[in-house]
């Protein structure tokens, strides 16, 4: 055991002192290599991050959601859905959610209108009628603080004048950064909405066991209606920069690719000297085997290093300075983004696939060329 | 530098650990909020319909584009369609008698 | 005894460029002694010497080491004979550049995985004996021609081998170097070493020390003289 230990480490101190002689090019080699790991790493922590938050926080979504649908589009739902269900056995409460967007013209961003649910927990987001409450972004891109006027103009041209109760908490811009919260009546008047309608309608399960079947029931009681359970929103996030999709994807591909332009460059090229070199280790007393490792421990120092200081560095930007280079990406065309902290939260299996990206390619691309040098006779690899 | 790189490791590990305990409250107040509005999506991209609400958003409407497409809103190429899009494989509501006259109101 | 039966090597085997650089080689080297391998370039001297010291494979015949078979072991068995029993000189030195003379010593026990310190005293050792021990720590590119010789040297016997190899070694070195050469040949001699020399230099080949000269012309053993 000790042996072989030692004989690692002399391959090992062989090695750098060789890479050494070269130093520029490996160093170069290295930079790219952990920019290519930084790059993949942020957007995973990023996607990692986000993903949990939501997992965390939409714990609290509705049981199910119901919404209305004509010719494919999303339609408004009548009070007379909201009885239908509430006759359904494991139903314990419903609700009419009254929310919408408004494109607004003057800063070209999406608000989200909303009137706060009747219940008691909601108590302190209910504002008066000619007040309201707004998120973090709104406030923001407005400039607006409480006691301060906001002034909201529908396409129908109807007009609001409403006072800024307060600004809802930073902590959780993430979820409410564009949100405008309004009386019901404000609400209403402004969307031009009749007394019985709804935006769609939220449901309440007993049982959460039942959650399934509830959804199954209403399904067939209102059969023009889309069922969405709290299940399928946790999923949708779940997928958020899947490696399957778009984005991640296409980044995912340019980097293998690059990983492996690059060991194939370095391997491929082997240099006249580099065989001589083999040859007088060969023929001075060195096997197949300590050829190969020795050339493993080059390509596992680089892609180690690289991949330490890349996912290090990318840890750094995504969590301690908010992932400024993802940002246009992320925020794409919103004019309102949240200014949020992103929480910290690693996910092992993405780590791991990314550490076999960067090291696997690599690895068997040095040895697979050097093969059939390490294994020649010494003097055909020196002549 | 790998024994360096080791050392920043083990603080950031520190870091993260410390972090997540800042960050449980942070989420527990979110969680309050979605709650209390009874809210279904994060805000994060308020580009589109389909990005702001990616949990709900709308079939394949003419003029929309399904998410998870790279196009108009840049966003769009970060959010997958959800699953429970007839297109992902599952069935979204039970099928429809083709000759019964609607009795909806 | 180094042993030698019917051996030929070919280059580039079954190619248009083939060319035949040994042919039927029979040879009888008793281990213990001085024996040098004379001849002009091109007479493949050079290909002999690495036959002998496992460096290169024979294409036909066997070969023998203290009556073993040593032409058909399979690579790694090879590798370790080189490591153990065979210690070589190149004509041009093949130190590795970028280490020191320390380091370069070191280099062929390394796939022995001795303790470090263990490893380091005995290069050290090797290399006083040969009067280069104060050159240890400097880079090989700044030694003179007569340490790089010295140098190489002691790589070659930092294994403790039965069996030093040395191909055309007083080829870049003048009178004096030479002369040192030959001083550390007869010493080695002494210590019940076998030496196995490529060369025409006459210095050499007419030294007082050298038990046995073997003739070489264009692929083939022409004599063999004893001294």
């Amino acid at each position: 055991m000790h042996t072989w230990l030692n004989r690692q480490r002399y391959l090992i101190d062989y090695t750098l002192a060789a890479m050494a002689r070269q130093r520029a090019k490996n160093l170069g080699l290295l930079l790219v290599h952990a920019l290519l790991v930084f790059a993949l790493a942020s957007v995973m922590l990023l996607g990692s991050a986000l993903r949990q938050d939501a997992a965390q926080v939409l714990e609290g979504a509705p049981d199910v959601v119901v919404q209305g649908l004509q010719m494919g589009r999303h339609a408004l739902s009548r009070s007379a859905d909201l009885e239908r269900l509430q006759g359904l056995r494991g139903v314990q409460r419903i609700e009419g959610r009254l929310w919408g967007y408004l494109y607004d013209t003057s800063t070209a961003g999406n608000y989200t209108l909303q009137v706060p649910p009747g219940t008691a927990q909601a108590a302190g987001l209910r504002p008066e009628p000619g007040q309201v409450l707004i998120g973090e972004g709104v406030a923001r891109l407005r400039k607006l603080q409480a006691g301060q006027r906001l002034f909201l103009v529908a396409p129908s041209g109807e007009f609001l004048n409403l006072q800024v109760r307060a600004v809802l908490p930073q902590a959780t811009a993430g979820f409410s950064t564009d949100l405008v919260l309004l009386a019901e009546a404000d609400f209403r008047r402004f969307f031009q909405l009749a007394p019985d309608e709804f935006t769609d309608l939220a449901l309440y399960v007993r049982n959460p066991k039942e959650v399934a079947k509830v959804a199954e029931k209403a399904g067939l009681a209102l059969r023009r209606h889309r069922i969405v359970t709290r299940a399928d929103l946790l999923r949708t996030y779940e997928n958020l920069f899947s490696w399957r999709e778009g984005l991640l994807l296409a980044l995912l591909g340019a980097a293998v690719l690059a990983f492996g332009i690059l060991a194939f460059d370095k391997a491929s090229g082997l240099s006249a000297q580099e065989r001589r070199e083999i040859g007088v280790l060969k023929a001075i007393g060195w096997d197949t085997r300590d050829i190969i490792h020795m050339k493993l421990w080059e390509a596992g120092l680089v892609a180690t290093t690289a991949l330490l200081a890349g996912g290090l560095l990318a840890y750094l930007h995504v969590f301690l300075f908010g992932a400024p280079l993802l940002r246009p990406v992320l925020q794409g065309w919103s004019v309102l983004f949240p200014s949020m902290a992103l929480n910290p939260s690693v996910d092992g299996l993405q780590l791991a696939t990314l550490a076999l990206l960067a090291l696997l390619p690599y690895l068997v691309a040095i040895v697979i060329p050097i093969w059939r040098t390490a294994a020649a006779d010494p003097d055909a690899v020196m002549r | 530098m790998i024994g360096a790189l080791l050392l920043g490791w083990l603080a950031l590990a520190l870091h993260a650990a410390w972090a997540q305990g800042a960050a449980h409250e942070a989420r527990a107040q979110s969680r309050a909020l979605v709650q209390a509005l009874a809210l279904t999506d994060a805000a994060w991209f308020t580009e589109a319909r389909y990005t702001r609400h990616p949990g709900l958003a709308d079939l394949h409407s003419a003029f929309q584009d399904a998410p998870g497409g790279a196009e108009h809103f840049p966003s769009g190429a970060w959010v997958a369609p959800p699953r429970h899009f007839p297109a992902a494989g599952l069935q979204l509501m039970p099928p429809e008698p083709v000759a019964t006259p609607r009795t909806d109101e | 005894m180094i042993e030698l039966d019917q051996v030929s090597k070919r280059f580039n085997e079954g190619q248009p460029n083939e060319v035949l650089a040994l042919r039927d080689v029979n040879l009888q080297l008793p281990l213990g002694e001085i024996s040098v391998l004379e001849g002009p370039s091109g007479s493949g001297k050079t290909t002999l010497l690495t036959l002998i010291g496992c460096v290169a494979r024979p294409s036909e015949g066997r070969i023998r080491l203290g009556g073993e078979l040593v032409s058909n072991l399979p690579e790694l068995h090879l590798a370790e004979l080189r490591r153990r029993r065979f210690g070589i000189v190149f004509q041009r030195f093949n130190l590795i550049a970028g280490l020191s003379a320390l380091d370069n010593v070191m280099l062929p026990a390394y796939p022995l995985g001795l303790p470090h310190r263990r490893l380091v005293e005995r290069a050290r050792e090797v290399m006083a004996q040969l009067s280069v021990g104060h050159r240890a720590e400097a880079r090989v590119e700044l030694l003179s021609g007569g340490e790089m010789q010295r140098v190489a040297i002691a790589r070659a016997l930092i294994n403790d081998p039965e069996v030093l190899i040395a191909d055309e070694p007083t080829a870049n070195l003048d009178g004096r170097l030479a002369g040192q050469f030959l001083e550390i040949v007869a010493a080695l001699k002494a210590q019940g070493r076998t030496l196995v020399i490529a060369s025409h230099d006459p210095r050499i080949i007419e030294a007082p020390t050298v038990d046995r000269v073997v003739r070489m012309a264009d692929g083939a053993v022409q004599g063999v003289r004893r001294c």
